[in-house]
């Protein structure tokens, strides 16, 4: 027992100095957004489980919150004091390349590895041929149909809305007003997460040339987009459609398990929400519908997280090492734990619950789109332009022709 | 060992004024190495780099005036970011004054529990933050919100309550009134130069006949002229750099109704990495902001009163 005992002591002591010995130890420091209850222990168990595997790279993780991600690497990247890996939004990659700020990780191999990897996810980190990050997690949008709600109003269950003919004629039907108000919408194309972009996308447009250098705001598809969702509005009344969407909220306020809305477009991890929230509604999950019916590459759009490695690191080596197992093995521990939609697919077919199959088979359907490297906030002046002419009567073309004009200004000083 | 130290003798020129003044800037050296260093430094460096293409980690070329003229010839955000923050400025600075002076009259009287009434007033400046704010998008929601729900019950027709954050004619007003809450709580200072004034000026007012309203406009006004201009100066200041709000609540939307100019500043900088053009903004926003309060210092011989002053 004493000498047991003795042995032990000596085992825990002489570990250290042990593993204090060996030359190349490093620790990499990673930075991401996840700290709450739900997601901590899950990016704990990845680490963890590197850490047992690899004495000489230790992994610290370093929670920082989600909006001050960015501006922080940012900051860190400039001071020359970087985090080894960061997890960060998968479409300002290309941006970053641009800017110098992610690693070229072709450099260091990574070329290799894009099979295992969706293409379009992959695609999201090439720039100029080269590869900036390895995606780690992505969603891809469904729509959501209520059968109970579909019932009432003499449509038949079984067969969803295919065509945008269809769902306009759908959505018409599940309308309710109680007096001069709505009590329920059938379908709108701007509630939930679909916005003008996803829909041009949708119809099989594009708002960038290939490069994703000019706006080509003003293509007939998404002229006539914008009309079709401006018309929609118009039918239902502009006040009314924006008064009805101030009173969404979450939990039992969300509008489609309230039954406020009897169709909706959400990510694919809206089904786990639906499974905890509203454990007995009757719904259905199918792809979104298009103009023709047919689906496209554009035809659900997806967003997440890549893996970089910022530029200034003191071990590029380790640190995609780490990134490497962390987009493959440690994705398939977070997709089992968070049932976020890994970019890598042994990962994503480690998962094998219905709403997972439909998402890995949405893939192909679903566009990842990168911000376009000269003009990263265009978001905000196409929403503009959106809003100015879905609710506030102005010319579809005409807005879009303004907001175009805007954005090529900020690319061509960007340049 | 036992020789005494040299006895240095008082160096000429050195005279005792010369070394108070030295003593001086050693004690209040930590404070100025901080303010070369994280103030006057990094201004210096921004307006280098407004003249820049500056993108952090890049670029840094020299550009000469193109960030200014761009901004002020052909940019149309930054004119609706100018227009935008006026607007807030012009409505949210003297009603905050009138808000902060009002309550703090109030509050002046001699009524029972008073002290519980200055604390529950003095509570928005301690409670503050993203949770108030999101109390307050409850406010105003305009369709289970405490507002709109009064407006209803006092008659207002269904279709023409405001729709507040939805719509762009009415955010700045929301984004207005929300700001009174802490102005509200800025009544300490208005309250003190309140316990100032003498009282028998007032005893000769109302011999005089005055009525309480002419004793406010006549006595309590022109005697706390000094807070009030220090709240217009800083409260135009304060206003001018109003933003963090905006990106919480609207995100500048809808229709850029709330793109204030140091929202658009952080989108410049943070979001397109246009560093240079930031700078130069942020310049350019110095500059007005040193304008306006000229104007006011000039302004102030009229009506601000200083106790002891010698006209």
């Amino acid at each position: 027992m004493k000498k047991s005992l003795f042995l032990l002591t000596a085992a825990l002591l002489g570990s250290p100095a042990l593993s204090g010995a060996s030359a190349q130890k490093v620790t990499l420091d990673l930075w991401a957004h996840w700290g709450s209850e739900q997601r901590r222990p899950t990016i704990n168990r990845i680490i963890d489980t590197w850490n047992k595997k690899n004495p000489n790279i230790q992994v610290k993780y370093t929670f920082v919150p989600f909006d001050q991600l960015p501006t922080k690497t940012l900051a860190a990247i400039a001071a020359k004091n970087p985090p080894d890996v960061v997890v960060i939004d998968i479409r300002t990659t290309p941006l970053r390349a641009a800017k110098n700020q992610a690693t070229d990780l072709s450099k260091l191999g990574a070329d290799s590895l894009a099979n295992q990897f969706y293409p379009n996810l992959w695609a999201t980190a090439t720039y100029k041929g080269d590869q900036y990050g390895l995606p780690f997690v992505t969603d891809t949008r469904f729509l959501y149909y209520n059968k109970d709600l579909f019932k009432e109003v003499g449509l038949n269950p079984a067969k969803p809305p295919t065509t945008w003919d269809e769902l306009e004629a759908y959505a018409k039907k599940l309308d309710k007003k109680t007096g001069p108000v709505y009590s329920r919408i059938g379908f709108h194309p701007l509630y939930g997460s679909f916005g003008l972009e996803s829909w041009v996308a949708n119809a099989g447009g594009s708002m960038w040339d290939q490069d994703m250098i000019n706006p080509n705001f003003t293509n007939p598809v998404a002229v006539k987009t914008l009309t079709w969702i401006k018309d929609w509005t118009d039918r239902l009344g502009a006040r009314n459609v924006q008064a009805f969407k101030s009173s969404f909220g979450s939990g039992a306020q969300d509008p489609f398990i309230s039954g406020k809305l009897g169709m909706i477009i959400d990510i694919g991890g809206y089904a786990a929400t639906l499974k905890k929230y509203a454990p007995n509604m009757n719904y259905g999950m199918v792809r979104i519908p298009t103009p023709t019916g047919q689906p496209g590459p554009g035809t659900s759009s997806g967003g997440g997280f890549n893996l970089e490695v910022p530029v200034g690191t003191k071990h590029p080596k380790e640190a995609f090492a780490f990134a490497k197992w962390m987009a493959t093995e440690g994705a398939r521990i977070w997709a089992q734990e968070q049932n976020d939609f890994p970019g890598a697919k042994n990962a994503s077919l480690s998962v094998t619950t219905p709403a997972f199959r439909l998402m890995s088979a949405n893939m192909k359907y679903t566009q990842v789109n990168s911000a376009p490297p000269y003009a990263p906030s265009y978001g905000t002046i196409l929403d503009k332009a959106t809003e100015d002419a879905v609710y506030r009567g102005a010319d579809p073309r005409q807005a879009l022709e303004e907001a175009q004009a805007q954005v090529q200004r900020l690319v061509n000083s960007n340049k | 060992m036992s020789r005494a130290a040299p006895v240095h003798p008082p160096r000429r020129g050195l005279k005792a004024r010369h070394r108070e003044a030295l003593w001086g800037y050693l004690f209040i050296a930590p404070w100025l190495i901080g303010f070369l260093c994280f103030v006057l430094g990094p201004m210096l460096f921004s307006l280098y780099a407004s003249f820049t293409n500056y993108d952090i980690t890049s670029r840094f070329d020299w550009v000469g005036v193109r960030n200014y003229v761009q901004l002020l010839t052909q940019d149309t955000r930054f004119w609706t970011a100018l227009y935008n923050t006026a607007y807030y400025a012009v409505f949210a600075v003297p009603l905050g004054i009138a808000t902060g002076l009002l309550i703090a009259t109030l509050l002046n009287q001699e009524v029972r529990g008073q002290r519980l009434f200055r604390t529950i007033f003095f509570l928005p400046k301690v409670l503050t933050g993203v949770a108030v704010l999101l109390l307050w998008l409850w406010v105003f929601n305009p369709q289970v919100g405490l507002i709109n729900t009064a407006l209803y019950r006092l008659g207002v027709n269904e279709n023409n309550l405001p729709l507040w954050f939805g719509d762009p004619a009415w955010s700045k007003p929301a984004l207005i009134i929300m700001s009174m809450w802490a102005a509200a709580g800025g009544f300490m200072f208005y309250l003190a130069a309140l316990r100032g004034v003498p009282r028998d000026l007032y005893e000769s007012a109302q011999i005089d006949g005055a009525s309480p309203w002419r004793q406010f406009w006549a006595v309590t006004v022109p005697l706390i002229s000094p807070v009030i201009f220090f709240k217009l100066i800083t409260g135009i200041s304060g206003a001018l750099q109003f933003w963090s709000e905006s990106l919480i609540l609207t995100k500048g939307g809808p229709s850029d109704s709330t793109l204030f100019y140091g929202l658009y500043i952080w989108q410049t900088a943070f979001t397109d990495l246009r560093m240079g053009y930031a700078s130069a903004m942020a310049w350019i926003l110095l500059l007005i902001t040193l304008a306006i309060t000229g104007l006011q210092l000039w302004f102030s011989k009229r009506w601000v009163h200083y106790e002891g002053e010698v006209r």
